[in-house]
């Protein structure tokens, strides 16, 4: 480091030190009954109502069981913090706080968390562990039937299992089956009335024997009935799969939403910057500053309900929006404030039904040649253009294949290297497939050995290699669109966590996996073929489109249940792996050096 | 206006509102907090007024618990925020959390006074 460098370098710590007077540093141990270190456990913080910037922020412990969170906070008194632990096979026993001035009359507070052994994993294994009672089939049938809108089984089914058990019933075969025929009807009302948003008129019922309409319905009653007989309080034996890629620099920064919303997706943008979070529910988007917490609605101009879906980053940092399955496209240029909205129409009628634009490997938006973004349409089951210019749209509908059942819907997007190609994927048929732009051809399609493979949201990597997250079973697929050969198809290291997202990082060479079923982060490496596991730390962690942040490397995510009866956690989160390999260092209040971490 | 007229006006309203509410009590029903709250959280995924549908009819619910209506309202405004089963069959209630305990008070008293 040059001497320059030193000198700002110190001259930040010693403001960030100044500035941090009255905020206390929280740092501790993670032991076992037996004194001895527990590795890699999660301590979240969680802090105060009003207290400024994120509301949980979790750490990991290192070899010797130590954690330090990354910031001084200003709230923090030794005998009002709240600490908790979340780790597989353990429960929290005992805190024991200490306390000691530190330079400048910034306190430390030291914690010591005893841990006891814990059989029973019910509290901290993901809804994923349950589905290991199905074999591999069912298993991915049950995802792709169920997983589309909230976790199964979440606590709130678990609950209702145990209601069920509760009532003593004479059969309690029959209780069973008609408990769980209501809740999937329930379910199926729920869902038909979420996915109307912008079609029904205000005020509208939904039918909702109508509703019932989901041909395997009968079969998802029966897979209940028949694997969750009992109150689904106890479970043992499960492991994450793989290493976890936790270390004491790794840290998790959650921020609530405010209710009511429809949370989906998330990115960090502008300067200073701002989660941005879509809101399917209204024509909004929240913001919220990471530094002070503060909250604030970002209104989308649009004469109809839009249903802000999708997030998208151009290469100038501005924000591209796409809808929930309507045709409206919303840009908000970061700098100016202004917003453009387009609502697209084909020359021959059509409205697209637009999900994903064209991502390319930094998991920015790409143009062809001619300045069009590209689309998903899963309206349409359709891929197509759309000119900001003057707004002219086309779209191409997907060759279908037959004996491939299931829902065409088109879903994720992905631009080659070259701006020639786009690849798509369906997500209910587990179909992929490519399309030139000049020739306006289809390549493929190509069929995945399942059905109900379920590819989600997908990336490109730099060398146009193709990841796609497997949603129903639960792997990983790694096509090269170049020779139009798939590479391999890996199982993921819990087949039963829903992987929704893949995003390729272009600096670490990685491709992170975002679940909805699994509560946690995968990143995959090409070169090895293998997984590291990052546990995220809540339950109901439904996750969406992971984005990676430019500078820093943070990974910026949603959790987002999509029904409003599992109620599950509504936050955007930023995710630091500790591993170093950005050229910048994150930290919620700028770029400051974080505290506690040694650099 | 005069105040002679303004109370024949009144008296003429008060009568007619005796006379609709006493020939139209879906009417009255219909426009009760109790019903619009039934509409906003929609209840009406699995209860119907007079008929079997997921949950038991509403009407049969109030027959049911008439005679204890001041501690069922209690009851069931909290069975209507934290669920539960084995009332009226095999099939326990799904909870509603977003359900106040205030508002589910509403409810359960508009539903334990139909008839």
């Amino acid at each position: 480091m040059r001497k320059g460098s030193v000198q700002i370098l110190l001259l930040a710590v010693t403001l960030h030190l100044g500035l941090a007077h009255a905020a206390a540093t929280l740092q501790g141990e993670v032991l076992d009954a037996n004194g001895q270190p527990v590795a890699q456990a999660a301590v979240l913080y969680t802090r105060p109502a009003g207290a400024p910037g994120a509301n949980v922020v979790t750490v990991f412990s290192d070899a010797s069981g130590k954690f330090r969170f990354p910031e001084a906070y200003p709230e923090a008194r030794r005998d009002s913090v709240q600490l908790s632990t979340r780790v597989l096979g353990y429960r929290l026993a005992d805190v024991i706080r200490t306390a000691k001035p530190a330079a400048q009359g910034a306190e430390t507070l030291q914690f010591t968390l005893l841990m006891a052994r814990e059989d029973n994993q019910a509290a901290v294994a993901p809804a994923s562990a349950w589905l290991n009672r199905l074999n591999r089939a069912d298993k991915a049938a049950f995802v792709q039937d169920c997983i589309d809108c909230h976790q199964v089984p979440a606590i709130e089914q678990r609950n209702f299992a145990a209601a069920i058990a509760d009532q003593h019933a004479a059969d309690p075969a029959v209780a069973r089956t008609e408990s769980w025929k209501y809740i999937v009807k329930y379910m199926n009302y729920l869902s038909t009335w979420e996915f109307s948003r912008g079609s029904r008129s205000s005020g509208e019922k939904i039918d909702a024997n109508a509703a019932y309409s989901v041909k395997n319905g009968d079969e998802v009653v029966k897979l209940m009935t028949t694997h969750f007989t009992d109150r689904l309080d106890r479970i043992t034996g499960f492991q994450w799969g793989a290493p976890l890629l936790a270390n004491a620099r790794t840290a998790i920064w959650e921020y609530e939403i405010p209710h009511p919303n429809a949370v989906r997706e998330a990115m960090l943008l502008g300067n200073p910057r701002q989660l941005w979070i879509a809101d399917v529910s209204a024509n909004r988007l929240f913001t919220v500053d990471i530094a002070s917490g503060k909250r604030a609605v970002q209104e989308v101009p649009s004469d109809v309900l839009m249903s802000p879906h999708s997030m998208h980053r151009d290469h100038d940092g501005n924000l591209w929006v796409t809808p929930l399955f309507n045709s409206v496209v919303a840009y908000r240029n970061l700098a100016t404030g202004q917003w453009k909205t387009w609502r697209l129409k084909t020359p021959d009628g059509k409205s697209p039904g637009i999900h994903d634009l064209s991502f390319g490997a930094n998991h920015e938006l790409l143009t062809d040649a001619k300045g069009r973004i590209w689309y998903s349409d899963i309206g349409n089951s359709a891929v197509g253009y759309f000119d900001p210019k003057d707004g002219a749209a086309r779209i191409w509908t997907a060759p279908q294949v037959a004996a491939r059942p299931g829902r065409i819907a088109l879903y994720g997007l992905s631009m080659t290297r070259n701006r020639k190609e786009v690849w798509y994927s369906q997500l209910g048929n587990g179909m992929f497939g490519g399309f030139d732009i000049d020739r306006q051809q289809f390549i493929g399609p190509f069929q995945l050995p399942d059905r109900n493979a379920g590819p989600r949201r997908i990336s490109i990597g730099d060398d146009d290699v193709l990841y796609m997250a497997l949603y129903g079973t639960g792997q990983i697929a790694e096509f090269d669109t170049r020779t139009r050969k798939m590479i391999g198809i890996y199982d993921l290291p819990d087949t039963g966590s829903a992987p929704y997202t893949t995003t390729w990082d272009p600096v670490r060479k990685v491709v992170w996996i975002g679940t909805s079923n699994g509560d946690v982060i995968y990143r995959f490496d090409p070169r090895t073929k293998k997984c590291t596991v990052l546990p995220l730390p809540r339950d109901r962690a439904f996750l969406r489109m992971i984005d990676i942040d430019p500078k820093t490397g943070v990974l910026i995510t949603s959790y987002a249940n999509i029904v409003d009866i599992v109620q599950g956690p509504r936050m955007a989160l930023i995710i630091d792996p500790g591993d170093e390999v950005y050229p910048e260092r994150f930290g919620v209040n700028g770029n400051a050096p974080r505290v506690g971490v040694a650099k | 206006m005069s105040a002679v007229t303004t109370q024949t006006t009144a008296r003429l309203a008060a009568s007619l509102l005796a006379v609709f509410t006493l020939l139209s009590p879906a009417a009255r029903a219909a426009d009760a907090p109790g019903a619009k709250l039934f509409d906003e959280k929609r209840c009406y995924i699995c209860h119907e007024m007079d008929k079997v549908s997921l949950g038991p009819p509403l009407k049969a619910i109030a027959a049911r618990h008439a005679a204890r209506r001041d501690v069922m309202t209690e009851v069931l405004a909290h069975k209507i925020v934290h669920g539960g089963g084995g009332t009226w069959g095999v099939v326990p209630m799904v909870p509603n959390q977003w359900v106040s305990l205030g508002e589910a008070r509403m409810l359960s008293g508009w539903i334990l006074g139909l008839k």
